[in-house]
C-alpha cells in the first residue's frame, strides 16, 4: 500500500503506543502469521437485511471441508457505512484479507478503485480465478492485464412483478413500451395504485429505472457504448440513445406509471403496498424477489425484463455485481486464495446464488439449467446479444450514476430537463 | 520636581513612613515574583490539555484542510492541484443551491427557535402551576437522537402518513403531497423537524437568563403602570441580551451544520432541493469518493459557520454596548 511518508511520521507517535496497547489487550489473535500453520482470515461484507448470510453459507462449508487449518470470519458491516469503512481500513493497512465489493470504478463500493491504488492482489495468474469471469465482463474485472477479483454471481435487473395482482387486473406484462404506456392507465381505472413503484426519494432508483429503459435504448444496439464515451467519441449530451431514455421515463411519468406522490416514495412506503397487490411491479434486481415473495405469502412474485421500443429490442442487465478480491497487504493471501478457489468451484457457485437469490455463474460460463424462477428471463440470458453488465459499474466514477439518478429525479418533480440532466452526467465523466 | 527628589524629600520627612513604604515595596515585589510563580505553574499543569487538544483538534482540520488542495480519492497517492477544488465549487450548481439551503436553513432555525423558545421561557417562567412539568415536555425532544426524532417524522411525512391521512380525514385531499419529494415543502418540513426538536433547548437558555431579571423591577414597573408588552420591552429583553447573544450565536453554529436530519428525511433530494452544504460533504466524501472536492467543501463550510459567528456575536455586542 502507498502511504504518504510525511503522514506516517505525523502518525508514528500515535502509532506506537497505540499499537502497544492493543498488543497487550491480547487484540492480536487473528492468525499466527505462518501460511502454512492455522490461520484466521476475514472476510467483508454489507449487512444482509433480515436473513442470513448467503457469505456465511459458504464460509460454514469452506470452515468445515479445508484441510489446510484455515477458519474464515465474517464481518458484516453496515451497507450505508460500508464503503467508507472498506476505504478507511485499506488506507490505515489494516482492511480484512477478503473483500466484497463491485467490480469496475463506477460505484461507490468498487473494486476497481483498490486496484488501480495497487491494494488488491493480481489473480491473473489463477486458471481457477480467469475462467470466472464471463466474456462480458472482462474489462469490469481485468485493470490492464491484472485480474483484479472474482465474480460469485449474475444478479438480473429487471422488473420484479406481483403475477397474482396482474392476473386479477386482467393484464400480462407487456413486450412493448407502447403496450406498457397503456397499461398505466388503465391499472388505476381497475382499481390499482399504478402499475409501477417507484421510490422517487432515492436516487438510487431513479437511478436504477433509467437504466432499464436504457439498456434497449442505448446499449442493445452498442454494447461498446461506455467504451466510445471513454474515447471521447460519444456523449451522454449528444446520444439520441440516451435521450430517448430519459424522454420515455418523462412519458411514463406523464401516463401516471408511477404511484401518486412517487418524488417522495421510499423502499418502506412501496414495499407493502407491492406486497398488497395495489402496485404491480417495481424495479430492482431480481434476487429480491424472493424476499419480497415473504412479504406476500399468498401471491406469486416474479420477475420480466423491462419491454424496449420493439419486443426485439429488449435487452436485459445480467451483472456480476457481487464479486470477491483479495487484500495485497493482508498476511494470509494463499488463505484467501484456497477461500476464493472453493467458492468457484461449480457446486459452489450454484449454491450461493441460490442461497443469495441470484442466478449461479455457471448459467453464463457453462449454459446450465436456468432456475424456474427467472424462466422468463431465460431469451435474455441464454443469448450473449440480448444481456450485458450494468454499464454504470464501467463508469468512471460514482458521480456520474449520482447525476443520473438525481436528474432523474427532477425529472420527476419537473425541476430540470432531460438536456440538463445528460449534460450533467458529461460533466460528471470528467 | 523629578520623581527621585521628591523620594528624598519624603524620605527626610517622614522617616517611619518612609520605612513602611520600603517595606510595602519589597511585600509587592515578592507578590509579584509569586504571582508569576504560579502563573508559569498554571501554564505547566494546563500543557498537556492544551497540546492535546491543538494536537487533536486544530492540527487534525489543519491536516485535513491540506486535502482541499489535492484531487486525494481517499485511497493512494494525490496531487495538488492548487484551488482547483475551490473553483469547481463555485462553479457547480448543486454547491451554490446547497450554500444557498444551507443559510435559508439556518436563517430559519435562529429566527424560529429563539422566537419560540424565548416565547415559551416567558410563558413558563412563573406564574403557571403545570410549568415544570410542561418545561419537561418541551425540553424531552433535546434529549432523544436526532436520527430518530428525523426517522419518526419522516414516517407521518410520508405520502400515504399519518399527516396526509388527517388531511384526507377533514376533507382537505389536495393539501396532501408528498411532503418530503415535492421540491416546494421539503425542505419547510426539515425546518419544522429541526425547530421542534430544538425549541426546547433555547426554552432553558432563556429560562436561565429570565432567572437573573429581578422580580422587584417588573413589580416596580406594573405598579407604575407599566404594561405587559412595555416590561418586556423596555425591562426583560435588555436585561436578557447577554442571553440572547448566547442563545443565537449557539443555535445559528447549530442551524449552519444541520446533517442528520436532513439526510435522513430527504437526502438532500429531490433534486438537490434539499442539499446542504454539510451533506453535500458526505456525498462528495465518502458516496462518491472525492475526498479532495469534499475536503474543500468542508473548508468552505468551515470558515462560513466562523465568519456567521463572528459576525453575529459581534453585531448583538455592538448593539448591547
Amino acid at each position: 500500500m502507498k502511504s504518504n511518508p510525511l503522514t506516517r511520521r505525523r502518525l508514528l507517535p500515535f502509532a506506537v503506543p497505540l499499537v502497544a496497547a492493543l498488543a497487550l489487550a491480547g487484540c492480536s489473535a487473528s492468525g499466527t502469521g505462518k501460511s502454512d500453520g492455522p490461520v484466521t482470515i476475514t472476510l467483508a461484507t454489507e449487512t444482509r437485511f433480515g436473513k442470513t448470510s448467503a457469505y456465511q453459507d459458504i464460509i460454514d462449508k469452506f470452515n468445515k471441508s479445508n484441510q489446510q487449518g484455515i477458519t474464515v470470519r465474517l464481518q458484516e458491516i453496515p451497507t450505508d457505512s460500508y464503503s467508507q469503512t472498506i476505504r478507511t481500513q485499506f488506507q490505515a493497512g489494516s482492511a480484512p484479507d477478503v473483500v466484497w465489493g463491485s467490480p469496475g470504478t463506477g460505484s461507490g463500493n468498487s473494486l476497481g478503485v483498490f486496484a488501480k491504488a495497487g491494494q488488491l492482489v493480481d489473480l491473473s495468474k489463477e486458471s481457477w480465478a480467469t475462467a470466472t469471469v464471463p466474456k462480458s465482463a472482462h474489462d469490469l474485472y481485468y485493470e490492464g492485464a491484472a485480474l483484479t477479483a472474482v465474480p460469485v454471481d449474475i444478479a438480473p435487473i429487471s422488473e420484479v412483478i406481483n403475477s397474482t395482482a396482474f392476473g386479477s387486473t386482467g393484464i400480462k406484462p407487456a413486450s412493448t413500451f407502447a403496450e406498457l404506456l397503456k397499461q398505466c392507465t388503465a391499472v388505476p381505472a381497475s382499481g390499482g395504485t399504478s402499475l409501477f413503484g417507484l421510490a422517487g426519494a432515492q436516487s438510487s432508483n431513479t437511478g436504477l429505472a433509467a437504466l432499464q429503459l436504457a439498456a434497449s435504448r442505448v446499449y442493445a444496439a452498442q454494447p461498446d457504448w461506455n467504451a466510445k464515451r471513454s474515447a471521447g467519441k460519444v456523449t451522454f449530451a449528444g446520444s439520441s440513445g440516451w435521450k430517448s431514455t430519459l424522454e420515455a421515463f418523462v412519458k411514463m411519468k406523464d401516463s401516471g406509471c408511477f404511484q401518486p406522490g412517487s418524488e417522495g416514495g421510499s423502499p418502506e412506503t412501496v414495499t407493502p403496498v407491492f406486497a398488497s397487490g395495489k402496485i404491480l411491479s417495481i424495479f430492482a434486481p431480481a434476487g429480491i424477489a424472493s424476499q419480497l415473495a415473504q412479504l406476500a405469502p399468498s401471491a406469486t412474485i416474479s420477475v420480466a425484463a423491462l419491454p424496449g421500443v420493439k419486443a426485439s429490442d429488449t435487452f436485459l442487465f445480467a451483472s456480476p455485481t457481487n464479486a470477491l478480491a483479495i487484500n495485497a497487504a493482508g498476511k494470509h493471501i494463499d488463505a484467501a486464495k484456497a477461500l476464493l478457489k472453493f467458492w468457484t468451484e461449480p457446486q459452489n457457485l450454484d449454491a450461493f446464488a441460490k442461497a443469495n437469490g441470484n442466478l449461479s455463474l455457471t448459467t453464463v460460463l457453462n449454459g446450465s439449467h436456468v432456475p424456474d424462477q427467472y424462466a422468463s428471463l431465460e431469451p435474455y440470458l441464454t443469448n450473449p446479444e440480448r444481456n450485458a453488465p450494468l454499464p454504470n459499474l464501467l463508469w468512471p466514477n460514482a458521480s456520474v450514476y449520482d447525476a443520473l439518478g438525481t436528474g432523474v429525479q427532477g425529472l420527476l418533480t419537473g425541476q430540470t430537463t432531460v438536456s440538463q440532466v445528460l449534460q450533467s452526467m458529461d460533466a460528471a465523466w470528467g | 520636581m523629578t520623581s527621585q527628589t521628591r523620594g528624598v524629600a519624603l524620605d527626610s520627612a517622614h522617616p517611619t513612613g518612609a520605612r513602611d513604604l520600603g517595606r510595602a515595596v519589597r511585600r509587592s515585589k515578592r507578590a509579584q515574583k509569586q504571582a508569576t510563580g504560579h502563573r508559569s505553574a498554571t501554564w505547566w499543569w494546563a500543557a498537556p490539555a492544551v497540546v492535546l487538544t491543538i494536537g487533536v483538534q486544530y492540527f487534525g482540520v489543519g491536516a485535513g484542510s491540506v486535502f482541499a488542495f489535492t484531487d486525494w480519492s481517499g485511497l493512494g497517492a494525490f496531487t495538488f492541484v492548487g484551488f482547483d477544488n475551490f473553483a469547481a465549487a463555485f462553479r457547480s450548481p448543486e454547491t451554490v443551491q446547497a450554500l444557498w439551503n444551507t443559510l435559508l436553513l439556518a436563517v430559519c432555525f435562529v429566527v424560529l427557535t429563539n422566537v419560540f423558545g424565548l416565547g415559551l421561557a416567558l410563558a413558563l417562567n412563573r406564574t403557571l402551576k403545570s410549568r415544570y412539568v410542561l418545561r419537561v415536555l418541551i425540553f424531552l425532544p433535546v434529549v432523544l437522537s436526532p436520527l430518530g426524532v428525523a426517522y419518526v417524522w419522516k414516517f407521518i411525512f410520508q405520502p400515504n402518513g399519518p399527516l396526509n391521512e388527517v388531511l384526507r380525514a377533514v376533507g382537505r385531499d389536495s393539501w396532501a403531497v408528498a411532503w418530503l419529494g415535492d421540491p416546494h415543502t421539503a425542505i419547510w418540513t426539515i425546518v419544522v423537524v429541526v425547530v421542534w426538536q430544538n425549541i426546547g433547548l433555547t426554552m432553558v437558555i432563556y429560562l436561565a437568563g429570565l432567572a437573573t431579571v429581578p422580580v422587584e423591577l417588573e413589580e416596580a414597573a406594573a405598579v407604575d403602570g407599566a404594561s405587559a408588552w412595555s416590561r418586556f420591552r423596555r425591562i426583560v429583553l435588555p436585561l436578557l441580551r447577554p442571553t440572547i447573544v448566547i442563545a443565537s450565536a449557539l443555535t445559528l453554529i447549530q442551524g449552519l451544520r444541520i446533517f442528520d436530519q436532513v439526510l435522513a428525511l430527504t437526502g438532500g433530494g429531490p433534486f438537490n432541493s434539499t442539499q446542504t452544504l454539510a451533506t453535500l460533504v458526505y456525498k462528495e466524501t465518502f458516496v462518491n469518493g472525492r475526498f479532495g472536492y469534499g475536503s474543500a467543501l468542508s473548508l468552505i463550510l468551515t470558515l462560513l459557520i466562523v465568519v456567521a459567528a463572528v459576525l453575529q456575536v459581534t453585531l448583538l455586542r455592538q448593539r448591547e454596548d
